[in-house]
């Protein structure tokens, strides 16, 4: 058998499974919406061009965006040493700590970020303790409570690319530049940093493609209170009032955007000269 | 200058329950090529470790240039290592690595570019600055690690297996050409190796050492001609190992006897009537000659002949017991296997040494 037969499988799945779905959104979002909430079926830019108006861009949109690198980085600054310590210990220890990393997995998202929503409720005994100490923040319901729910459900994918790039990292260089004169600090943003570079790539992407269009989260702990594109594109669809022509516009959009952040993440791998 | 560069007082290393390093004291002095050689696991490399700083001795006292050093961290230590690896960055150009040292030293641009040139000159390099390290052979990596820790001006280069990667040819090259970079730069070099041939060839002096102890420290001439244990006399060249009794002493010299054969052995050290040694004879100390001479030389059956080109080599039984290896340069003269020869050599060949029993 031939490898490029290995191929076949998995492209009729996604012909059927993804290029069809994607075709079938595509000629929806050339509809219009007919009065009564239903398609009406037809040719017009008209979704895209509604698009551009104020009232996608400004609110859910950057909302969106920023919401997302915000998570990104704050997984980054969070996963790293994470990362870095597991990827020291010994074989033990690493497999024992990475289990821990995946642990939430084995726990269904959802029941998760309910779980957040009751320790996050005014009543609960995180607010309680930000209150005593004089910090009267809302979290339920605020951009603060939906960016603690991210941030807690994307950080595993930040942290186990970052640690398959760590794991392998050749240790000897650390104590080369050590040798050579420098701290610890110059050490790792000289020569870490630079070398994992393709883990921090690959991480960032786990989280912030994903997060862009999250809409579990920011329904859930956001309360309504903040607009996300992923919940608008939702609400477009399941919403008491449906407008599917422009949802599948909004879901193509997002798409597209994601697929321009996933050609800059391939084109940096490709900068990595010294990997192979 | 201080006389001695690196100084150890009875350094001690274990992990977890193993002694790695044990009550090693050495001191190298300046401009010295000094080799520690040893098998592995000897601890040779971990010794080299606690000099550069990546390991702290349990006990004992490390002095630098006359300095205690012992805690002192790395990067604030006055020595560079070559690794064995080579540890070179490998996003970083040639020249960005050989740059790195003085980077961290932040000296002026113009000045860095200048050295890094020189360095690179040194080596041989020169032109392929703007490389990146996968783009080398191993030979070319070897010279970048080199001028990369040598751009620095440390006052001791550690070496750790520099050559190890490298193939026969190229490693007999680099051989000449470190020792020629160490006389012209005066930089004392602490190169650790298991190769016996290499320490001989290059070192001013060198520490054998095994199971964490060093047994022996001196210059080639005196390690190989005056091995002072078994171990010693075995892991550097080759000996025959024959035991005996002394039967008879006037001052320096002893009459041995093994098994049924007597000979003289003459000794540093006066050894005592009816005390039991064993004496090491290198095979390439003794030569061939007529059968049933007398005058000292024993007589034997050629058991085994192998040529292997610049020697043949001769597996001669001298008694039910006892046999012995000979070689002798070229080949082997007409002499056939289960041919009665004669074996002679220089008294001064035949060493006691101190039975150490590893």
């Amino acid at each position: 058998m031939s490898t490029r037969t290995l191929l076949w499988p998995g492209l009729v799945w996604l012909l059927l499974f993804f290029a069809v779905p994607v075709g079938i959104i595509l000629v929806i979002s050339l509809g219009q919406r007919a009065p009564d909430g239903t398609i009406r079926w037809g040719f017009s830019l008209d979704n895209y061009l509604r698009l551009l108006e104020p009232l996608y861009w400004t609110g859910p949109f950057w909302n969106s965006l920023g919401l997302a690198a915000l998570t990104t980085i704050l997984c980054l600054v969070l996963g790293y040493p994470v990362a870095y310590s597991i990827a020291r210990r010994s074989a033990a220890v690493k497999h024992l700590l990475l289990f821990f990393v995946i642990l939430p997995f084995f726990t269904n998202f959802l029941v998760r970020i309910y779980a957040w929503f009751i320790l996050l409720r005014p009543e609960g005994w995180i607010a309680w303790l930000l209150r005593s100490l004089g910090l009267d923040l809302a979290l339920l319901g605020s951009p603060v409570g939906v960016l603690i729910g991210l941030v807690y459900g994307y950080l595993p994918f930040m942290i186990l690319p970052l640690y398959a790039t760590l794991e392998r990292f050749d240790f000897s260089l650390v104590e080369a530049a050590h040798d050579l004169g420098a701290s610890r600090w110059q050490s790792f943003w000289k020569i870490i940093f630079p070398l994992s570079r393709p883990g921090v790539i690959a991480g960032a992407v786990l989280v912030f493609v994903p997060v862009l269009g999250e809409f579990i989260t920011p329904k859930l702990l956001g309360g309504g209170k903040v607009p996300m594109f992923g919940v608008l594109i939702e609400e477009k669809f399941l919403g008491r009032v449906p407008d599917w022509p422009l949802g599948a516009a909004m879901a193509l959009a997002l798409m597209i955007l994601v697929s321009l952040v996933l050609a800059r993440y391939f084109q940096q791998l490709k900068e990595s000269r010294w990997v192979g | 200058m201080d006389e001695f560069s690196v100084e150890l007082h009875e350094i001690s290393k274990r992990f977890g329950q193993t002694t790695v390093v044990e009550r090693i004291s050495l001191r190298i002095r300046s401009g010295e090529f000094f080799s520690l050689l040893g098998p592995s696991g000897c601890g040779k490399t971990t010794t080299l470790r606690i000099i550069a700083g990546f390991e702290s001795p349990d006990s004992g006292e490390l002095l630098i240039n006359g300095k205690l050093a012992t805690h002192t961290p790395p990067q604030e230590r006055d020595v560079n290592l070559v690794f064995q690896n080579y540890a070179l960055f490998p996003h970083l150009t040639v020249e960005q690595n050989v740059a790195f040292g003085l980077e961290m030293q932040k000296l002026p641009r113009a000045q860095i570019r200048e050295r890094v040139g020189k360095a690179l000159e040194l080596v041989r390099l020169s032109g392929l600055g703007a490389r990146l390290p996968h783009q080398l052979s191993g030979g070319q990596q070897q010279r970048v690690a080199l001028a990369r820790a040598l751009v620095t001006e440390p006052s001791v280069l550690l070496l750790d297996e520099p050559l190890g990667a490298l193939d026969f040819k190229l490693r007999q090259e680099m051989q000449l050409e470190l020792k020629r970079l160490q006389r012209d730069l005066k930089i004392t070099f602490l190169y650790v190796t298991h190769d016996q041939e290499e320490a001989l060839k290059m070192s001013d002096r060198l520490a054998v050492m095994h199971q964490g102890r060093v047994l022996q420290i001196g210059p080639p001439q005196e390690i190989y001609e005056r091995p002072a244990t078994r171990f010693v006399a075995d892991f550097i060249g080759e000996s025959n190992f024959l035991e005996g009794r002394v039967v008879h002493t006037a001052g320096r010299r002893a009459v041995v006897q093994i098994g049924p054969l007597q000979t003289n052995v003459f000794s540093d050290t006066p050894l005592q009537l009816h005390q039991r040694v064993t004496l090491a004879l290198r095979p390439e100390r003794i030569q061939l000659c007529l059968p049933d001479a007398g005058n000292g030389t024993w007589t034997g059956l050629v058991e085994e002949l192998i040529y292997i080109g610049k020697e043949t080599r001769y597996r001669v039984r001298l008694s039910p017991e006892i046999t012995v290896t000979v070689s002798s340069p070229g080949a082997s003269n007409g002499i056939t296997v289960g041919e009665r020869v004669g074996l002679t050599w220089d008294p001064q060949s035949l060493r006691p040494i101190e039975e150490y029993s590893a």
